[in-house]
C-alpha cells in the first residue's frame, strides 16, 4: 500500500513539474548562432499549417519536400495539415501544453497573431532573419513587413501574396447584360439601388437582388466609407487617424442601417439574411445577382465563375487598392518559442519563400502524380491525385508559384503592382493589444453577436434598434477599449 | 486505531484491487488534470507555464458576472435542464413501463426506432430541424399554409423556442434513458410479479408497488448526475439547434455558448477555465444537497 | 458454486409484469408505439432523402421526405476514394470493439465494488468516481497527460483511453447491480469463492441485461466520437469515421462564418454539397443502426435469478 502511495505521490509531483515547465524552453536559442558557415547537423522539424481539407497523399509530398530541405539545409520537415475549422483549436491546445514544434501558420483570422504573441507564443525573429535569411527582406516590399511587426518587433513572415483589398461589387454578367447596367455610373454603394429595382421587377422570386447574410456588408465597406478598423468595434476615420472611435456610432453606420432597411423593406434583399450563415449556398445557383465584396483582386472574376455555379460575373470596385495592417497579414510563418532549432526553421521558411522548387513542390505537389506540366511555367491540376491543396497563400511567397492552367499569366504582375501602388494605410503595423481590456472585449462580442445580424441586414428598423445596440455597448465598456486604444496609439506613434 | 484500520482493510483488501484500476484511472486522467484549474485565477501565459504565469485573482470571472446577460444565459441554463430532468424521468419511464407491456417482437422494433435519433450527430439534427422551420421552404409553414395560416418566422421569433429546444432533445436523448430504465426492470425478480397478482394486485399497483421502488435507486442515481450538470447545457444542442440566431439569444442562449461567443474573440484559457469551475462548484453544492435531500427521505437511495 | 442456480428463462423474464394476453390494452400500447415511431422516424428520413437528393434542386426548392429528384452523385462522389472510408470504417471498428471490451470490464469491476453494501470504502469510493462527473481540469492539463505522460498521442490507444472509465456508466451499472440480493454472494463465499470467483462467475452472469445496456452506450459513445481524434490524432491512418464526417461539417461552418473579410483565396466549390454532407452521416450512423437490433435480443431473454438455495 505505502508504495502505491509512494508512487502516486511521485506522479503528482512529476506532473506538476511539467505543468510548470511546459512553455517554458528559453535558453536554446542562443546556442546555436554563429554556426552558420560550419558543417550543420541533421534536424527534423515540425510544421503546422491548415488547408480546406487534409490531403490524402501528403506522406508523398512531404517525401518530395524532405528531399530539397535535406539536400539545402540538411533538416527533414514533418509536415502536420489541419483543417481551417480546427486549426484555431488544435494550435491552442498545442501551444498551451507546450507540445514541441518550430513553425507554425498565423494570421489574422484565424488563430490570432497578435493574441498568440501576447501570451508568448512565439520566437522574436529580427536577428534570426538578418542571420539565417538576408534575402528574406528583399523579397517583400517594406510596408509588408512594418505590418508584421509587433511592438517594433517581427514575430511571423508574411506569406507574400495580394496585400490589398479594393471594395465594389460582384454582379452577375447575365443581368448587366439584360439591364445595360453603365458600370462607370456607379461610384457609391447606393448607386446600385436602380439596378436593384430593375431586377426585382424583372426577374423570378428565387433571384436575390442584393445579397446579404448575418455578418452584414457594412465590415465590408469601411474603406468606402473613410474609415478603417482595428478590431471590430473600434476604428478610425481616415482624416484622423489617431482619434479611435465607435465604429457603430459613426454616420457612416447610421447611413449604411439606413440603406439596408429601405432596401430590406422593397424587398431587394434576400429575406433570411440576418440568419444566414452559409450564403455560398445561394451564390452557389447563380441568383445572387449583386454582392457587396472587399476584396475584389486581378483575376478574381475567374475564381468567382466557378463559385457562382459556372455563370460569369464582373467585378465593379467602388475604391482603389488599398493596404492596412490587416490586410497584410492574413496568411503568415511564426516560429515556437519552444523551438529547438530556430535557425533552421528559419532557414526553412526562408527557402520556402525563395525556392521555386520546394514552393511548387509543398503548393502542387509530386509532377506526374499531382499535376502535369503544360509548359515551362504552367500546370495542369490532377483533382484525383491524392494531393490539391489548391491554397498556394499558405505556404509562402505566391508570385513563386506556377501558374494553374487558364489562369491569366498577368495576373501577378497586376497584383505585384497593385500591391506596390496601393495607398497605404497611416495605422501602417499598429497592433493593438486587446490583453488590459479583455473582459470588455467578450462582453462587446456578445452584445455585437445579439445586435448586429438584424440591423446590418435591413432586417428590424434602425430608428428604435440602434440607439439600443449603441447602448449595449456603452455597457459593455466601449469607451475603455477606445481609451485604451488611443493610448496605444500614442504609444506606437512614439516608436515610430 | 491504525491496526484496527488495517483489519478492516485487510478483510477488504479484495475488493479494493478490484476497485484499484479505476483509482489509477481516475487519478491519471481526472484528479491530476484538475490541478489546472488553477489557470482560473492566473493571466496564463504560454511562456511562463501554468505555474509561472501571473496570479489575477478573480479577474478572469469577471467578463460573466459583469454582464447582465450572465443572469438570462444562467435563468435559461437553469429553466432548460430541469424541464429535461423532469420530463425525461416521466416519459422514459412512462415508454419503459409501456414496453413492458408488448410482445417480444415489437419491443425490437419500437426499442429500436426509440433509439435511432441518438446516433445523429447535432450538426445532422440542426440541418433537420432546418427542414421544418424554414421559412420558405419548411415543412411547418407549408402545413401553416394549408390551413390558410401566415408563415411564421421560426427562427426570428423568440418566445416559440424553448418548446422546439425541449421537444429536439427529448427526440434524441429519451430512448436513452428509456433503454436504461427498461433494462433495469428486467432484472426484476419475476417472483414479485407472481406473488402480487396471487395477492390479487392489478397491473397499477404491480407498477406503483413493485416497478417503481425497485427502479428508485436507478432514478435517484440519474437524477443526481443530472442535479450535477444543471449548470452546464449541451453545446451543440443550443448552437446548432437555433443555428445561432441572433433574434433568439434571449430564449436559447445558456452558458456554455454563451461563454463560447464571449472568448471566440479572446480566446483565453483563464477565462474559460473560471466560468468551468464556476459551473463545477454551483453543480457540486447542489449535488450534495440533492443527496443530503434523498438521504433524508431514504437513506438506502443515497449515492454516499 | 452449485448452490446458485441461474435460470435462463425467457419465458419467465417475459412475463414480469403481465403475462401477455395480448388484450386491446396491448394493442393500444402498441398503436401508440407505432406512432411514436412514425414522429421519431421522420427526420431519419429527411436525412438520408437529401442524401440522394440533386444539389440545385435541393437549394432551390428546400428539403422533401422523397427526393424531388432523384440523384446518386453524393454517394458515388464519396465513395470515388474508398480507401480513405474503408480505412476510417476500419479504425473506428476497431477502436469501438477493444473500448467496449475493455471498458465494459472495467466499468462493472468498478460498479460491483461500490455496489457492494458490505464494501468498507464504498461510499468514499462512490464520492470518488462521482466527483469527476462534476470537475475537470480543462483541455490543456488533460491533454498534457495523454501526450506527454501517457505518450498516447498519435496511436490508436488514444481513442481508447479517455473513455474507458466513464463515471456516468459506472454509476448507472451500479444502480443495476444493487438489485443483485447480497445473499447470492454471501453464499459463494461460504463456499470459499473468491471475490474474483464471485465477480466472473455470479455478478457478470447474473446481470447480462445491464452488461448489454451498458456495452452499448459505451460503444456508442466510441462510435460516435470525434473530439478524441481531433485532438490527438495527426497521424491520416488514424482517424476515425466521425472525425472524417466532423471535419467537412466544421469546415464549410467555419469558413462561411469567417471568410467574407479576408483577402485569402479558399475555393468554395471545392466542399461537398449538403447532399453529399448528409450522405456521409447516414454512412457514419448506418451500420450502428443495423448492429443495433442485432444485440437487442440479449434484452428480450432476460434472465432471473433461481432459487438460493443453502
Amino acid at each position: 500500500m505505502k508504495k502505491q502511495w509512494l508512487k502516486l505521490f511521485a506522479g503528482v509531483i512529476s506532473f506538476v513539474l511539467v505543468l510548470t515547465a511546459c512553455g517554458g524552453a528559453k535558453e536554446e536559442q542562443k546556442a546555436a548562432d554563429g554556426k552558420q558557415n560550419e558543417e550543420l547537423p541533421p534536424v527534423e522539424l515540425v510544421w503546422n499549417f491548415p488547408l480546406s481539407a487534409i490531403p490524402q497523399d501528403l506522406a508523398t509530398v512531404q517525401e518530395a519536400v524532405n528531399k530539397i530541405t535535406k539536400e539545402k539545409i540538411n533538416a527533414t520537415v514533418k509536415l502536420q495539415a489541419h483543417t481551417f475549422a480546427d486549426y484555431n483549436q488544435k494550435m491552442n491546445t498545442i501551444v498551451a501544453s507546450g507540445e514541441k514544434y518550430d513553425v507554425a501558420w498565423v494570421a489574422n483570422w484565424n488563430w490570432d497573431y497578435l493574441q498568440n504573441q501576447s501570451k508568448g507564443a512565439f520566437l522574436e525573429l529580427d536577428d534570426l532573419i538578418q542571420q539565417n535569411a538576408p534575402d528574406l527582406l528583399k523579397s517583400m516590399p517594406d510596408f509588408v513587413w512594418d505590418a508584421a511587426k509587433i511592438q517594433g518587433k517581427i514575430y511571423a513572415i508574411p506569406n507574400y501574396q495580394t496585400v490589398t483589398k479594393k471594395e465594389g461589387f460582384v454582379i452577375q454578367k447575365r443581368f448587366a447584360d439584360i439591364y445595360n447596367l453603365d458600370v462607370s455610373s456607379i461610384k457609391k454603394f447606393e448607386d446600385i439601388e436602380p439596378f436593384l429595382k430593375q431586377i426585382k421587377e424583372g426577374e423570378s422570386p428565387d433571384v436575390v437582388p442584393f445579397l446579404n447574410d448575418k455578418s452584414g456588408r457594412f465590415s465590408l465597406m469601411y474603406q468606402s466609407q473613410g474609415l478603417e478598423a482595428i478590431n471590430n468595434v473600434v476604428g478610425v476615420e481616415l482624416q484622423n487617424p489617431d482619434k479611435p472611435i465607435n465604429l457603430f456610432e459613426t454616420p457612416q453606420y447610421k447611413h449604411y442601417l439606413d440603406v439596408m432597411r429601405d432596401w430590406y423593406t422593397k424587398g431587394y434583399i434576400n429575406e433570411n439574411a440576418a440568419t444566414l450563415k452559409n450564403k455560398n449556398d445561394i451564390i452557389k445557383t447563380g441568383n445572387a445577382a449583386v454582392q457587396f465584396h472587399n476584396v475584389l483582386k486581378p483575376g478574381g472574376e475567374v475564381e468567382a465563375k466557378a463559385a457562382n455555379g459556372g455563370n460569369d460575373v464582373i467585378y465593379v470596385p467602388i475604391t482603389d487598392a488599398y493596404a492596412s495592417t490587416g490586410t497584410v497579414i492574413t496568411t503568415m510563418q511564426s516560429i515556437s518559442k519552444n523551438s529547438k532549432n530556430p535557425e533552421r526553421a528559419m532557414m526553412f521558411i526562408n527557402l520556402l519563400n525563395t525556392d521555386k522548387e520546394l514552393y511548387n513542390a509543398i503548393s502542387y505537389g509530386v509532377e506526374g502524380k499531382h499535376y502535369k506540366k503544360v509548359s515551362d511555367n504552367v500546370v495542369q491540376i490532377n483533382k484525383d491525385g491524392g494531393y490539391a491543396p489548391n491554397a498556394n497563400w499558405v505556404f509562402g511567397n505566391t508570385f513563386n508559384a506556377y501558374l494553374v492552367e487558364g489562369m491569366d499569366p498577368s495576373v501577378m504582375e497586376q497584383t505585384k503592382k497593385e500591391n506596390e501602388t496601393a495607398q497605404k494605410s497611416p495605422l501602417m503595423g499598429f497592433k493593438f493589444d486587446n490583453t488590459p481590456v479583455m473582459a470588455e472585449i467578450a462582453n462587446l462580442a456578445t452584445v455585437i453577436d445579439e445586435h448586429l445580424p438584424g440591423l446590418d441586414t435591413g432586417t428590424v428598423d434602425p430608428n428604435t434598434n440602434l440607439k439600443v445596440f449603441q447602448d449595449k455597448l456603452k455597457q459593455a465598456g466601449i469607451d475603455k477599449v477606445i481609451e485604451e486604444m488611443a493610448k496605444q496609439i500614442e504609444a506606437w506613434k512614439q516608436t515610430k | 486505531m491504525i491496526k484496527k484500520e488495517w483489519r478492516h482493510f485487510k478483510r477488504n483488501r479484495e475488493l479494493f484491487i478490484m476497485s484499484l484500476p479505476a483509482i489509477v484511472y481516475k487519478l491519471l486522467l481526472s484528479y491530476l488534470p484538475m490541478l489546472g484549474l488553477v489557470i482560473a485565477f492566473k493571466q496564463y501565459r504560454y511562456d511562463l507555464g501554468v505555474f509561472g504565469s501571473e496570479w489575477v485573482g478573480f479577474k478572469n470571472f469577471k467578463f460573466f458576472f459583469n454582464s447582465d446577460t450572465a443572469l438570462i444565459v444562467t435563468r435559461n441554463t437553469i429553466l432548460y435542464n430541469l424541464a429535461f430532468i423532469v420530463l425525461t424521468i416521466l416519459i422514459a419511464l412512462t415508454l419503459a413501463i409501456l414496453l413492458n407491456e408488448l410482445s417480444r417482437k415489437w419491443i425490437k422494433v419500437h426499442q429500436t426506432v426509440l433509439f435511432l435519433p441518438y446516433f445523429l450527430s447535432w450538426v445532422v439534427v440542426g440541418y433537420v430541424v432546418l427542414a421544418f422551420l424554414d421559412h420558405k421552404n419548411g415543412f411547418l409553414n407549408v402545413i401553416l399554409g394549408l390551413f390558410g395560416q401566415d408563415a411564421i418566422k421560426w427562427y426570428e421569433q423568440a418566445k416559440y423556442w424553448p418548446v422546439i429546444i425541449v421537444i429536439t432533445q427529448l427526440w434524441k436523448s429519451v430512448g436513452f434513458s428509456t433503454l436504461i430504465y427498461y433494462a433495469g426492470m428486467l432484472s426484476i425478480d419475476s417472483s414479485y410479479y407472481e406473488a402480487a397478482k396471487i395477492d390479487g394486485a392489478n397491473r397499477w399497483q404491480m407498477i406503483r408497488k413493485i416497478t417503481i421502488p425497485t427502479l428508485m435507486p436507478l432514478i435517484v442515481i440519474l437524477f443526481i448526475i443530472d442535479v450535477g450538470k444543471i449548470f452546464r447545457a449541451d453545446f451543440g444542442l443550443f448552437y446548432f439547434i437555433p443555428n445561432d440566431s441572433s433574434f433568439l439569444y434571449s430564449t436559447t442562449d445558456v452558458i456554455d455558448t454563451y461563454v463560447y461567443r464571449s472568448l471566440r474573440v479572446v480566446g483565453d484559457i483563464g477565462m474559460s477555465t473560471a466560468i468551468g469551475l464556476y459551473q463545477s462548484v454551483v453543480g457540486f453544492i447542489l449535488v450534495l444537497l440533492a443527496n443530503w435531500v434523498v438521504k433524508k427521505i431514504n437513506s438506502d437511495n443515497a449515492l454516499w | 458454486m452449485s448452490t446458485i442456480q441461474v435460470t435462463i428463462n425467457k419465458k419467465a423474464a417475459k412475463s414480469s409484469l403481465a403475462s401477455k394476453k395480448s388484450s386491446w390494452s396491448s394493442r393500444i400500447i402498441n398503436l401508440f408505439f407505432c406512432a411514436l415511431s412514425i414522429l421519431l422516424i421522420i427526420p431519419l428520413i429527411l436525412v438520408i432523402s437529401i442524401s440522394f437528393t440533386d444539389e440545385k434542386t435541393l437549394l432551390q426548392h428546400g428539403y422533401h421526405l422523397l427526393p424531388e429528384k432523384f440523384s446518386l452523385e453524393a454517394y458515388s462522389l464519396i465513395f470515388k476514394s474508398p480507401g480513405v472510408l474503408l480505412n476510417a470504417y476500419g479504425i473506428t471498428i476497431l477502436v469501438t470493439v477493444i473500448g467496449t471490451v475493455i471498458g465494459l470490464f472495467l466499468t462493472s469491476l468498478t460498479a460491483y465494488t461500490i455496489s457492494r453494501k458490505d464494501y468498507r470504502y464504498r461510499k468514499p469510493m462512490t464520492l470518488y468516481v462521482f466527483f469527476t462527473t462534476l470537475f475537470s481540469g480543462g483541455l490543456v492539463p488533460f491533454y498534457i497527460m495523454v501526450t506527454q505522460y501517457l505518450h498516447l498521442k498519435d496511436t490508436m490507444w488514444a481513442l481508447i483511453v479517455p473513455y474507458l472509465l466513464s463515471p456516468f456508466y459506472i454509476l448507472v451499472m451500479k444502480g443495476f447491480l444493487d438489485k443483485i440480493p447480497l445473499e447470492v454472494i454471501e453464499s459463494g463465499k461460504i463456499d470459499g469463492a473468491s471475490e474474483w470467483r464471485i465477480f466472473f462467475t455470479i455478478v457478470l452472469p447474473l446481470s447480462l441485461p445491464a452488461l448489454v445496456t451498458i456495452g452499448l452506450f459505451i460503444s456508442f459513445q466510441y462510435w460516435n466520437d470525434w473530439w478524441l481524434g481531433l485532438l490527438f490524432i495527426d497521424d491520416q491512418k488514424l482517424v476515425p469515421l466521425q472525425l472524417m464526417l466532423y471535419r467537412v461539417m466544421s469546415t464549410i461552418e467555419y469558413l462561411s462564418n469567417n471568410m467574407s473579410t479576408v483577402n485569402v483565396s479558399i475555393d468554395m466549390t471545392q466542399f461537398p454539397s449538403l447532399s453529399a454532407r448528409m450522405a456521409m452521416a447516414v454512412l457514419a450512423a448506418g451500420p450502428m443502426m443495423i448492429v443495433f437490433p442485432m444485440l437487442q435480443r440479449f434484452f428480450i431473454s432476460g434472465l432471473t435469478v433461481g432459487s438460493v438455495k443453502g
